[in-house]
């Protein structure tokens, strides 16, 4: 028999893509691995507080169902139950946002395994912008984890709870009797979806009612610094008075924002959307005149900076030292804790004459998911994400993470909240906001972003003074954003 | 004893040709190619077709609902021609100015002098920066009142627009950030390898017929990269077409619509308001779309494109 050459390069190419197409062939057909544990970084990408969820709680501690039963205090991590098989390791994977939450997760995990001995937590954390789209992915494919944060704002946590996603926990909340009032009403509300609880608070503030300045700039002007007291009228004419480009600008407010069109409806006592989120009311006249306060400010006292200018930013120019005052979250103090190149302080948004200031509670949950193996161990986790050491945690938090704390009173009211290395007063007013903050409404339909963006075209026009805000205005605007009010579910 | 091929060994070395054999062989060797497009590109592309029909909001399984999609795309949906109208703006703006402005940028370049190279290098760079950091920077250029171009604009008593916050000025400005990253781009690459590929004796013949500068670039360059044009205007099309990122961080479609692009439509649909069915049916129009701007432009290539290597009657 002769013998082959088999070391002929045909022979050696041939080999070898016969070898890496059947190693491509399975792989494909592996079955899919779970994601990679990804550790939370420990330098957070800075993310924009409009990114955060919102709080939409006012704090006061309502009486719950579950107020005839003793409650139960979620605070301190409690086993969870012990699977067959002493050796057996639990692996819970947590979904959360990359940079934003990390620090208060890198103190509580641990505590909670320590607690749980078999359980281990793995965070899988995604780019805030992408972590939507990345957790409808997941779930699209099956690969969703055991316990998520999820937002009311962008309607994320009301899709994923009706599409079967989230686990209804109402029957933990009935078994271990947990006092819901533990958590600000408006919290624990914006959780229910059509009568069932999808999780709990994980955090709440109420949105975007800070009103910052810069109190050097007010003393050299000779002008009184805002306080709580101020009305909007006295907000304009302090404005005009400081207002001297290049050198100092007066005034900047959010824009392009899912949050501010209930706060800019609100602020003369009006609203955008109805109680259950079926209708609009920005055919109000009180409803109208937050929208054409702005229109006048741009426009008649060309006073703001222009919110459609994405760079530099508000809190760029206020650092920078050449803006007076703007509007944002509460929660955007953070990116302040260590400003020294001039004075700071935080007050509130002027009230209205209805004595409104324009707030919306904000809330992000906390929930487990139909998909996890470990209902169990996730809903014990759940409780400890949203306790009172969680939620201080959060409020604790540095650099350019989110200082948003739980929501909660217990945090609000807490020495740790409240002694927080602020400006004097800025904590108490932060407080005073909490328990102030109107409630969270938003589309039935949960089409908030596509509300959004029409609002968003609606509202450059008149800010652009391509339209003057006139009845005929607002009716178009009402008659568009209804349409979109109207159709179904997604 | 030398043994007899048995009949099936026959009938095998009749069918396994040396010509069959060598096709086999590349389609072997090209196999993780193939494997790799057929499921991650032709897959999904039937799965999007597929989807096309159905109302999918990606948590729950798709319902076929027919051509409705479809219906709503031409008849009910006043965003798919507004998108579609600016990015046709956007594209008209970017490929004119883009392939011409990088065709001159390599005649430029092509020129025997000293320094070309660095000058090769020096416009090449800003190619390389990623579209979201041009995008922010920009942003920061363009600020109306603190901005260097309007700044710069000042000291020659020109009072800048609004750039990026006027529905004027909006497209203009992204197409402006578009060709500082482009024009020196991969484009004037492509330019420059063509130009350089013109045989030198057309040239000389020319210049003893007594052509000068501008007749021997008309008569020679222009004719000799016909190819190289037809080929950066076809990609050119498709490229602007396909515009997103930048409208995505630097305006996020506004001011009041003004860059609301096709694709940044799609990802809102599909992304933002999980209709992914909906989204499928926008991208099939699309790529309906492209591929008859693609089919016209190999059509009319006939009349202006000449190859060198093509025999015409």
């Amino acid at each position: 028999m002769q013998l082959r050459k088999l070391t002929s390069r045909r022979d050696f190419l041939r080999l070898s893509v016969l070898g890496a197409a059947s190693a491509a062939v399975v792989a494909a057909c592996a079955p899919a691995a779970p994601p990679t544990p990804t550790a939370a970084p420990k330098a957070a990408e800075p993310t924009k507080p409009a990114a955060e969820a919102k709080p939409t709680e006012a704090p006061k501690p309502a009486a719950t169902t579950a107020a005839a039963a003793k409650p139960t205090e979620v605070a301190k991590p409690t086993p969870a139950a012990k699977p067959a098989g002493a050796a057996q390791q639990i692996t819970l994977r947590l979904h959360a946002r990359a940079g934003v939450e990390d620090e208060m997760f890198g103190n509580l995990l641990p505590k909670f395994e320590a607690a749980n001995p078999g359980v281990k937590v793995v965070q899988e954390v995604f780019p805030g912008g992408d972590y939507p789209q990345k957790l409808q992915t997941l779930a699209a494919g099956g690969t969703i984890g055991d316990v998520l944060q999820s937002f009311t704002n962008s309607s994320m946590f009301q899709q994923f709870f009706v599409s079967g996603i989230l686990a209804p926990i109402d029957d933990y909340i009935k078994r271990d009797k947990v006092d819901l009032s533990q958590w600000y009403k408006y919290s624990m509300d914006a959780c229910l979806v059509d009568g069932k609880t999808g999780g709990l608070p994980f955090k709440s503030h109420p949105s975007r009612v800070g009103l910052f300045y810069n109190v050097d700039l007010f003393e050299k002007a000779g002008l009184k610094v805002p306080d709580l007291e101020w009305s909007y009228d006295t907000l304009t004419e302090t404005a005009v008075k400081i207002h001297k480009p290049p050198d100092v600008y007066a005034f900047s407010h959010p824009w392009h924002d899912i949050a501010f069109y209930p706060i800019m409806s609100r602020m003369y006592g009006g609203d955008f959307f109805t109680k259950d989120g079926k209708s609009t009311e920005v055919d109000k006249a009180e409803s109208q005149q937050g929208w054409i306060w702005h229109y006048d400010m741009m426009n008649k006292h060309k006073v703001t900076l222009n919110p459609l200018q994405t760079a530099p930013t508000p809190q760029d120019m206020f650092v920078s030292g050449k803006l007076a005052m703007f509007r944002a979250n509460v929660g955007t103090k953070a990116a302040f804790i260590k400003l020294d190149k001039f004075k700071w302080s935080m007050t509130l948004a002027p009230k209205g004459p209805k004595g409104n200031r324009g707030s919306l509670a904000e809330t992000d949950v906390e929930s487990t998911t139909k998909a996890s193996k470990y209902p169990d161990q996730a809903w014990e986790l759940l409780k400890v994400l949203t306790s009172k050491e969680a939620g201080i945690g959060l409020a604790q938090q540095t650099g350019n993470r989110s200082s948003t704390p739980g929501g909660r009173p217990d945090v609000y009211n807490s020495p740790e909240h409240l002694n927080l290395p602020y400006p004097p007063g800025v904590q108490q007013v932060s407080l005073k906001a909490m328990n102030e903050a109107e409630e969270w409404r938003g589309p039935n339909n949960f089409r908030g972003l596509e509300v959004q963006r029409l609002a968003d075209e609606l509202s450059d026009l008149m800010l652009l003074d391509k339209e003057k805000p006139t009845k005929e205005y607002f009716a178009r605007v009402k008659s568009e954003i209804q349409a979109i009010m109207d159709k179904p579910r997604p | 004893m030398a043994t007899t091929p048995t009949q099936s060994v026959i009938t095998r070395r009749r069918w396994l040709t040396p010509a069959r054999r060598e096709a086999f062989e590349g389609l072997l060797y090209i196999s993780p190619w193939i494997l790799g497009f057929l499921i991650f590109a032709a897959g999904p592309m039937i799965a999007s077709l597929a989807l096309s029909f159905t109302q999918y909001n990606i948590l729950k399984p798709p319902t076929f609902i027919g051509l409705e999609n479809y219906s709503v795309v031409f008849a009910r949906d006043r965003l798919f021609y507004q998108s579609l109208t600016r990015t046709a703006y956007y594209a008209v703006a970017i490929v004119t100015v883009g392939v011409t402005g990088s065709l001159l940028l390599a005649v430029l370049l092509n020129q025997k002098l000293r320094g070309t190279v660095a000058f090769r290098t020096m416009f090449f760079v800003p190619s390389l920066t990623p579209i979201v950091a041009s995008a922010l920077l920009w942003g920061w250029i363009f600020h109306p009142e603190l901005g260097l171009l309007n700044n710069g604009l000042a000291l020659v008593g020109i009072k800048g627009p609004g750039w990026l916050t006027t529905t004027e000025w909006a497209i203009p400005s992204l197409v402006i950030m578009a060709l500082w990253g482009g024009l020196g781009g991969g484009r004037m690459i492509i330019f420059l390898a063509g130009l350089q590929g013109v045989p030198q004796e057309l040239y000389e013949a020319a210049a003893i017929d007594g052509a000068g500068v501008w007749a021997r670039f008309r008569n020679v360059t222009l004719p000799m990269i016909t190819p190289t044009i037809f080929f950066n205007l076809v990609l050119g099309i498709i490229g602007s077409f396909s515009v997103f990122t930048v409208a995505y961080v630097a305006t996020q479609g506004g001011p009041a619509r003004a860059t609301y692009f096709y694709v940044y439509h799609i990802f809102n649909r599909g992304f933002a308001d999980s209709d992914m069915g909906y989204a499928s049916a926008l991208a099939w129009v699309f790529f309906a779309i492209l591929l008859f701007f693609t089919a016209v432009q190999f059509h009319l290539q006939r009349y202006w494109v000449y190859y060198e290597s093509e025999e015409r009657q």
